[in-house]
Formats: C-alpha cells, structure tokens, sequence
C-alpha cells in the first residue's frame, strides 16, 4: 500500500501532535489556547477526510441527473464541531483576560509564583 | 479606528453590500449553499468592519448592546419556539410537516426557515458580543 | 400522577426544553434579583418532568423519541431507559436543592451585575447535563458535554470574587475538558467511519455483527481516556481539586453532584451499551485499567484527603475517591453474574450525589460565614455553628459507609459483587478506603469538637435557613435512603439488570 493515500491521516495526526505539543510546552496561557485550537483543527480535518470520495460533487440532487456526490454528514458534524471550538476558544480567551486583569501576567510560571507567594504571605 | 480616507471610503461603501450578501446568503439557506451560520457570521462581519473603519461607540450607537442581547436570546427562542409550535399542532419536536397540514412540503420550507433565521440572529449577536468582550468595551 | 396528561409522550424532550428556554429567557425576564425566582421555577418544573418520566419509565418501559419525526436511525433520538431516568431525577433533584441554595450565597460571591447571566450560563449548564443522560444519539451527546462543560468552566471562573486562583482552575479544567471530550469526538468518528451510524442502539447492533478490528479498539482507547478526564478517574483527575475548592460554593455542590457522575454515566452508556459485543463488553485490558485506576483512586484520594489542610480541599480529594467506587462496580460489573456490583455502582452515584452535594453546602456555609474553610480557623465550629457541622459529621459517616446512611447501602452492595465475581484483593481496597475515610471524617470531629475556639473576632453564630435547609435535605435524604433502602435499591437493580442485558 502506498503509504501518500493515508495522506490525509498522516496531516491529522501531525497538526494534532503540534497542537497538543504547543499545550503542553509553551508558557504563554494565549499560545495553549492556540494549541488547543490547532489540537480540535486536527481532528476537523479527520471528520472532513470519511466524507471525501474522487471526482464527488455536493450533495445536492437534481432530477435526471446522475450524479456521485460526498457524504454530506461528516461536514454537518464538523460545523457543528467548528462551532464548539470556537465557543471554547472564546470562553478560554475570556478567562484568560480575566487572568490577566487579576495577576498582570499571563505567563503560566508567573501566575504558579504569584499564587504561591500569597499562600506563603497569608499561612 | 481608521484614518486612512480610502478605507473609510470603501469599508462604508462595503458595509450595506456585505449586510445584504448576508441576508442572502440566509434566506438561500435551505435550497442551495447557506444558511444561518454563514449569514450570521457576514451580517456580523459587517458590524465589526464598521466597528474597527469608524469609531465602536458609533457601532454602539448603530446596535446598542442591550439590543444585540436581547437579538441572541430571541433568536434561540425563535428556534426553539418553531419546534414548541410543532409540538403544539401534534407532531414532534421540530417536525415541520405538521405546521401546515394542506402542505407539508411547503411547511418543512417554511419550518426551516424559521430556525435557520433564528440560528443567523444568534450567531451574529453572539460573534459580535464576543468580539465587543475580548476588546474590553462592554460589560 | 400523571398530571400532565397529554404531554405525557413528548416528556424527553420537554426535560431539555425547559431548563434551556429558562437560561435563554434569563438575561430579558429576569435581570437583577428576580434572576433566583426564575431559574428556581425553571428548576421546579424540570424536577417534575424528571420524577414523572422516572415513574412512566418504570410503569411502561423506555421511552423512545425521534427529534422532528425523522425515521431511525437517521434522525436524531432521544432514549430513555431506567438508569437514564435515574441519573436525569439525580441531575434535576439535586439541581433544584442546590439553586434553592444558591439564593443566599451567590449575593455575596458574584457581583450584582453578572446575576442574569449567572442564572443563565447554571441552567444551561443543568440543560446539557441532563441532554448528555438523555440522548440516544452518539454526536448529540458530545454536543450536549460540550454545553454542560463550557457553562461550568464559566461557572467556575465566577469565583473570582472570593479567590482569584479560580481563574487558573478554569483555565486547567478548561484545557483538560477539551481534550477530553476531543477524544471523545475522535472515538464518535472513528465508530461512524467503520459502521456509518450516529444512533447508540444501531451502533451496538452494527458493532455487534462486525469483528473488532485496529479502528474499533482504537476508540475504544480514545474513550476510556477521553471519559476519564471527563469523570476525574484518578490519575486524570488532575482539575478536579481546584477547580471544585475555588469555584462558587452553590457551583461547587452542583458538580461534585452530578458533573462527574454523568461521566460516569457515559462511561456505563458507551461500555455497555454501545461497545457491548458478544466477545464480551469491557475487554481484558479495559477491566484491568479501569479497576486498577479504581483502586489507586480509592486509595490515594483517601489517603491524599486525609492531609488537606481545607474543607473544600478533603471534600473534592474525596470525591476522588469515591469516584472510585462507582468505577470500580462498573468495570467488574459485567463478571459478576448476580449484578451486584453495578447495582452498588448505580447505588452510590445516587448516594455520593446527595452526600457530597450535601458536604460542599455546608463547605460554603463555612467560606459564607468565615471567609475561608481552612482548618485552623475552624477550630471549636462544632460549638458554634451546631446544625452545619453536625451535617457534615452525617455525611462523612455517609462517606465511611457506617450502617443507616445511603453510603453503607451501596459499599454493600459493592463488596458483594466484588466477593461473588472473586476479586477479593479489590474489597480489601474498598474496606482500606472505608478506614481511610473514617480517619479524615475524625479529623474534621477532632478540629470542630475538641479543640478550643479561635477567637478571631468573626460572627460564628449559625448559617441562614436559606442555606441549612438545603444542606440538610440532601444529608437528610441520605440517611432516609440508610434507613429505608427498598424502593431505590429495587430501582437500582432493575437499571443494572437492563444494563447488563446489553439491551441498546
């Protein structure tokens, strides 16, 4: 088999590695969001590629016509998935303002240095 | 805001074409290529070029934010309130069909229709919330 | 009782429909202090919907519902059967107690300002926990964690107010949750890729007729990972003290409620019902990793509970623990020919609802009164606020599984199927965790009873009514369960055995 017709598997699997490497590696709490954005972008691409078939159109049948056309439901599952990430992207982006505007930082390390200094201040 | 003459120029002369794109983007929804994510997501593009080319209190004072909000609950209710009705004329939940008995056909038309219009005013008011939140303007 | 007549057949939906068009309604109807009266009565109805459809299901059997009357499998179902009903009671019951509670202590832990949509984004969040019990549908159901998980993690960043570490606790969970339910997502699609189907039951029926090959197990695998993190199954249950010891005291007793157990909920759903094929339901593999991180749970999250230096703290470290439990049962369920063991599984994530639920009141009763819950300034509570620590001292007696509280009904159970399936090794875990449990109970006894008072110039006297009220329903429905355990273990063993029939 030739290893290019899992080309599609391959590059989701890649961008969801990179993604996931970008939460766990970077400091910055807006680069993890990004992460986790490039990490669900993957797995997008994954639904898109069970409903791919060669030389299909869109779903939309017309009378007489014989058409071969793509399975139109991974799509409507991926919007609906699309819709879900970036509702997580924004409440993410929304918690992190708040970080901000409670510590003046959004560097992870800061954040952890801060919380441990006013447990040291207040025990 | 922009200074720039050019852009102000031309995003103002955008900004009825991509509202009117948008509406039709949504009404050709359930025919063709469309629908209300698509449309919500242009109607609010709109705004939030008109927001970024003039300055965001005039966008505010365009779509006062009490408004958008009370656009992004209706449009929730709008959906749920076609499929409420569905189960009012003795059907199930979101069976259009039974919305107008003589024509079922025309019914489903018309039943989503509704959602998808309720589907565009939710996501347009919750992309253009989003936006005014992370910008730090509205409460 | 069947008071709502015509309706009776449209009940499923109707249990999503109310509490949603309540949170939507919220923010218009109800701004400013009206917000509780609204979300209360949005509560109320959705507890009678869940007790009538519990009761319809037990008289007349699961209860199917196409959504827009499209033919299944292709449409989208809602499916009831008796353990979701159950879980759906425990979600709405608890729910409604729970925002009962939350009147008095939201006011002083959410700024005025953000009251519409706090009742906005609490009943959304109980709209998709009770979707995810209820459908019958693989993706609606990751739809549906989608909304309860982006309503809490909102939830919980609302504790800012009182501690701003809760910000970084959303921010943990928040990441976490989403790459839990990420696999979940991943598992869905590779289930859809290699059978062509979304519904749960024609899922298990495909499923069934096809060999397991690379794509089914590697689902398989995605979800027990992706279900852990959602269920806080030690060693994934890394947001979960945090996230449960910062967020809004009314917040926290919702979750520790009912968030976890629906993970467990979906873990028993997608194990046993979807997955479920004739070379047996759990794998070897999938026995071995989830009873043994049972075990470690119930051991660390004991062990680790009986060092904290706060309420809060022991209460969400127990929760570990006790999650445990409830997955232990549910992975040698399916060995245990007599159905003890899931029969005690279904029983204590009924009664670790209401105990712990009950606990984190009465945890936010503290913070309310004191400010904190650490244990230092708790020092000689037992005298002052007599009614709050008595209640905790039941529940934790609940949480040790002392003979007249729900707790000890559903540990013997457990014990039971673990004797008859031959994994004596396990109960020996479980009895660990009961002493283990006992020896962190006696030290909230020790601190709130026999050591001298601080004085530190703070009101001590007793909590509102509005707040111990609600705190001492729920114990006290515990230990009515203790006392007069037929009627739910009866339920309880009909739901196992319907689970263990791997009807779909």
């Amino acid at each position: 088999m030739n290893p290019l017709d899992l080309f599609n598997h391959w590059a989701f699997v890649i961008i969801m590695m990179v993604g996931l490497y970008a939460i766990i590696s970077r400091n910055n709490l807006v680069k993890k969001v990004l992460g986790l954005g490039l990490f669900q972008t993957g797995i997008f691409l994954m639904y898109i590629t069970l409903g791919f078939k060669h030389g299909a159109g869109a779903p939309i049948l017309q009378q007489g016509v014989e058409a071969t056309y793509a399975n139109p439901l991974p799509h409507v599952l991926i919007l609906t998935a699309i819709v879900v990430s970036l509702s997580t992207m924004a409440v993410a982006l929304a918690i992190v303002i708040g970080i901000r505007e409670e510590y003046g930082t959004v560097e992870a390390d800061e954040v952890a240095r801060l919380d441990s200094e006013a447990q040291e201040a207040g025990s | 805001m922009s200074e720039s003459v050019v852009l102000r120029t031309v995003g103002g002369m955008l900004f009825p074409y991509i509202l009117v794109y948008g509406l039709y983007v949504q009404m050709h929804g359930e025919i063709g290529p469309g629908g209300g994510f698509q449309a919500g997501i242009l109607i609010a593009a709109a705004f939030i070029l008109h927001s970024l080319l003039f300055s965001p209190q005039g966008t505010d004072r365009l779509l006062p934010s009490r408004l958008v909000d009370i656009a992004m609950c209706s449009g929730v209710l709008l959906y749920i309130g076609t499929g409420v009705l569905c189960l009012l004329m003795g059907g199930y939940f979101l069976d259009y069909s039974v919305l107008i008995p003589s024509d079922p056909a025309y019914a489903e038309a018309l039943g989503m229709t509704l959602v998808e219009i309720g589907v565009g005013l939710t996501v347009a008011s919750v992309i253009l919330t989003m936006v005014r939140k992370i910008r730090g303007e509205a409460t | 009782m069947n008071f709502l007549g015509a309706w009776s057949h449209h009940l499923p939906v109707l249990l999503v429909l109310i509490p949603l068009i309540g949170a939507v309604l919220s923010p218009i109807v109800a701004r400013g202090s009206r917000g509780w009266a609204w979300a209360f009565l949005t509560m109320v109805a959705t507890a009678t919907v869940a007790l009538e459809l519990l009761l319809r299901i037990r008289s007349s059997g699961p209860i199917s519902y196409p959504l827009g009357g499209w033919n299944l499998p292709f449409g989208i179902e809602l499916y009831v059967d008796l353990l979701s009903a159950i879980i759906a009671l425990v979600v709405a019951g608890v729910g409604l107690v729970v925002t009962f509670y939350a009147r008095t202590s939201v006011r002083f832990e959410i700024p005025d300002d953000r009251f519409g949509f706090f009742w906005s984004l609490w009943l959304l969040a109980i709209t998709g926990l009770i979707g995810i019990v209820i459908t019958g549908d693989a993706f609606n159901l990751y739809v549906m964690l989608e909304i309860s998980s982006l309503t809490i993690y909102g939830l919980i960043a609302m504790g800012r107010m009182r501690d701003r570490r809760a910000l970084t606790a959303a921010f943990n969970y928040l990441i976490l949750g989403s790459i839990g339910a990420a696999f979940i997502l991943i598992a869905i699609g590779l289930l859809y890729s290699e059978t062509g189907t979304l519904n749960m039951a024609d899922l298990h029926r495909r499923l069934g007729a096809i060999e397991a090959n690379a794509t089914i197990r590697s689902a398989r695998a995605f979800l027990l990972a992706g279900l852990g993190l959602k269920m806080a199954l030690f060693p994934l249950h890394l947001w979960m003290p945090a996230a449960y010891s910062r967020a809004p005291s009314a917040v926290a007793g919702l979750l520790a409620a009912t968030a976890t157990k629906v993970g467990i909920y979906m873990a028993m759903r997608f194990f046993y019902t979807v997955l479920a094929t004739d070379e047996g339901i759990l794998t070897a593999p999938n026995v071995l990793i989830l009873s043994g991180c049972a075990g470690a749970a119930i051991v660390f999250g004991s062990a680790t509970a009986a060092r904290q230096r706060s309420l809060s703290l022991l209460l969400a470290f127990s929760s570990v623990a006790q999650i445990g439990y409830i997955v232990l049962g549910m992975a040698i369920g399916h060995s245990d020919p007599t159905g003890y063991a899931m029969t005690g599984s279904i029983l204590h994530i009924i009664s670790h609802a209401l105990m712990k639920g009950g606990l984190f009141l009465c945890a936010g009763i503290f913070i309310w009164r004191l400010g904190t819950n650490d244990f230092d300034q708790l020092a000689g509570i037992g005298r002052r606020m007599p009614w709050t620590s008595a209640a905790v001292v039941a529940g934790g007696l609940g949480l040790i599984g002392v003979p007249g509280t729900a707790g000890f009904i559903s540990k013997l159970f457990l014990l039971r199927g673990l004797f008859e399936s031959g994994h004596p090794l396990l109960a020996v875990l479980v009895l660990t965790g009961s002493v283990l449990a006992a020896i962190y109970t006696w030290r909230f006894v020790e601190i709130a009873y026999l050591k001298p008072p601080v004085e530190n110039g703070l009101d001590h006297s007793e909590a509102p009514l509005g707040m111990l009220i609600p705190a001492w329903i729920l114990i006290g429905a515990s230990l009515v369960i203790g006392f007069y355990p037929g009627p739910i273990i009866e339920i309880a063993s009909e739901a196992a055995s319907t689970l263990l029939g791997g009807s779909g």
